[in-house]
């Protein structure tokens, strides 16, 4: 039993301790017949890996904010369910609203206290990470030196903050069973990096949790095994010799700082998008649909849509709870107005809009970072936006004036390119700034675009030709399979089209490169998922 | 009404007279920038305030809703 546990502090998603946790949790999972044992073998399951991947510790502050999360919903839905009975028949849509705006003034206060109850650990780790974790230990006797970071904060903070404004603006209803809720704010699928999920959608499958179906059980199995794939042998094959030249930049030059962005960027969404289609095929495999979280983000052809298409939960949740009631809200639209009688249509709505633009993209930047490096980072996004839209009818007319065929294969790959370039700048400030500052990153934007190789590049980042080998493999396995997605090609189902003996081919062949030239091994500690930790 | 209300849709994007969903957002039909801009039209255009309560999917999700929600609004 205790080299049992011994073995299971080592567990991740992409480790063998996961592996046996999925076996012996499946086993027991699709054995109970009954619907609400389902859904307790979902609460043990993730008590037992939150306990190995998370901590004891951490388990009661995750307790304690699904019991605020949960008390406070109910107030809610209880002045609501009590407005229900006391509505007038036949109300105008503007009566209505009034009637409604009544209530909310009694549940706005609830739903204040709440959300700061619920975010202010988050906002506490925060803090605690900007002052450096020590400074901070003063205060939390309880956190054993150090300001402890449940495992998962960010992504359940943002569930539930979005569940409790759900209940407020009357878009769902509250839960009565907490059993049923906790398993939502525990999932183990996705309390380590999201995807961030809206807990009303989750509750209503686990309600009725569907029995095994072999095919569905093999599709899911199929996307966690190419999500390992492109997190052990692309991602960790090159993240760690990228992190070695933004270490030391000034060691390197030229086309060696491009090739770095360049793997950096493919192995950040390697990482990202390969822990994703783990959980989303694990959940799947479950009989559970999550919601997707990559769309083939590096095949866009603009930055908005690059935006709508990469870490898909974050951003629209940004979206939904800060963004729109922002652009929609009255004060907005007031200045809209003005805007748009002193400046025009097109320049005025898009310069009042540029307000929460810049808002929702620095927020962006505050979560992913405090120092002024992703300061820079999210107002550099937050131009790109606005000077993409407020740009737009001057790019229209040029490529009219010079008869370019925006619909034709060649500025299509040209606008990819353009996109992918303006998120590599991105990148750079982020890679330099955390070792260099502002002298790094010009250092960087001058290097990137000279070609001066300094020489012996791949053995400074541990890389050689043969292991170059299976990650061009897997960098040209990945590009067919996000073309053929985002033309709207399933390749699992293609697959599953084909006959017996070339399917077992095609994903023993899988497996086979994934035990040979997967980093991982006894002297090789699993590398932690690069979004893990917010 | 139908007309001038259809007129700005189309203004703002003709494919919102096709458009058969119910999340003209989400769809990417529009977006935040001519979503707002199409609002404050249709505001300045019938002489109505719509609550942002009314911008949702629910009332503003394609032509039909808009035009319910407008009539609804002008009573």
């Amino acid at each position: 039993m205790n080299v049992l546990l011994a073995f299971l502090n080592g567990l991740q998603y992409n480790t063998p301790q996961f592996i046996f946790f999925l076996i012996v949790f499946c086993a027991v999972f699709f054995a109970v017949p009954k619907n609400w044992m389902k859904v307790t073998v979902i609460i043990l399951g993730n008590l037992v890996f939150y306990r190995y991947v998370g901590g004891i510790n951490q388990l009661a502050l995750v307790i304690g904010i699904s019991l605020i999360v949960y008390i406070f919903s109910l107030l809610l839905q209880r002045i609501y369910n009590q407005a229900e009975k006391e509505k007038p028949a036949d109300l105008g849509l503007k009566q209505e609203l009034e009637f409604w705006n009544n209530y909310k003034k009694k549940t706005r206060i609830l739903l204040i206290i709440g959300i700061i109850l619920v975010i202010s650990l988050l906002i506490y780790t925060k803090v605690g990470r900007l002052m450096s974790f020590e400074q901070v230990a003063f205060f939390s006797q309880w956190s054993f030196g150090k300001v402890l970071v449940p495992l998962g904060l960010s992504y359940f903070t943002f569930s539930s903050i979005g569940y409790l404004i759900d209940i407020y603006k009357r878009k769902t209803t509250a839960e009565k069973n907490y059993a049923l809720l906790f398993a939502c704010v525990t999932f183990f699928p996705i309390i380590v990096q999201g995807p961030i999920s809206r807990y009303d959608r989750l509750m209503e499958q686990f309600r009725n949790i569907p029995r095994f179906d072999y095919i569905r059980f093999c599709s899911g199995m199929q996307r966690m095994l190419w999500g390992l794939f492109k997190k052990m042998v692309l991602a960790d094959s090159i993240m760690p010799g990228t992190g070695i030249v933004f270490t030391d930049v000034f060691s390197y030059s030229g086309i060696e700082i491009l090739l770095s962005l360049i793997m950096f960027v493919t192995a950040f969404y390697a990482d990202f998008s390969g822990c994703m289609d783990i959980v989303i095929g694990v959940a799947e495999a479950m009989g559970i649909q999550l919601s997707e979280n990559f769309r083939q983000p590096l095949l866009s052809p603009n930055i908005t849509e690059f935006w709508r298409r990469w870490h898909i939960t974050l951003l629209t949740w940004f979206r939904d709870y800060i963004y729109m009631p922002m652009a929609k809200s009255s004060a907005i639209k007031k200045l809209t107005k003005k805007s748009k009688n002193a400046l025009g249509k097109h320049i005025g709505t898009t310069l009042v809009m540029a307000i929460p633009v810049l808002v929702v993209w620095l927020i962006t930047a505050l979560w992913h970072g405090t120092g002024a490096d992703y300061l820079v980072w999210g107002v550099y996004w937050a131009v790109l936006t606005i000077l993409s839209m407020l740009l737009q009818p001057v790019f229209d007319k040029i490529s009219t004036r010079l008869h370019i065929r925006t619909e034709s294969f060649g500025w299509r790959i040209l606008s990819i390119l353009r996109t992918d370039f303006c998120y590599m700048v991105s990148v750079m400030f982020i890679a330099s700034s955390a070792t260099y500052g502002l002298k790094g990153f010009i250092y960087l934007a001058k290097q990137a675009f000279m070609v001066v190789p300094q020489g012996q590049f791949l053995t400074r980042i541990g890389l050689n030709y043969i292991r170059l080998i299976p990650v061009c493999i897997a960098v040209i396995l990945l590009a067919i399979v996000d073309i053929m997605s985002s033309r709207g090609i399933n390749i699992r189902q293609v697959i599953a089209r084909r006959p017996l003996v070339l399917r077992w081919i095609i994903w023993f062949s899988l497996i086979f490169i994934l035990l040979v030239f997967g980093i991982y091994g006894p002297e090789y500690s699993a590398a932690e998922f690069v979004y893990r930790g917010f | 009404m139908e007309e001038r209300i259809l007129k700005i849709l189309e203004e703002t994007n003709d494919e919102l007279l096709t458009y058969t969903g119910d999340n003209m957002l989400e769809d990417g039909i529009v977006n935040s920038f001519t979503f707002i801009a199409m609002v404050s039209d249709l505001e300045d255009e019938f002489g109505i305030e719509i609550d942002e309560a009314f911008t949702d999917e629910e009332h503003f999700g394609n032509k039909d809703r808009i035009i319910a929600t407008i009539k609804a609004l002008m009573e």
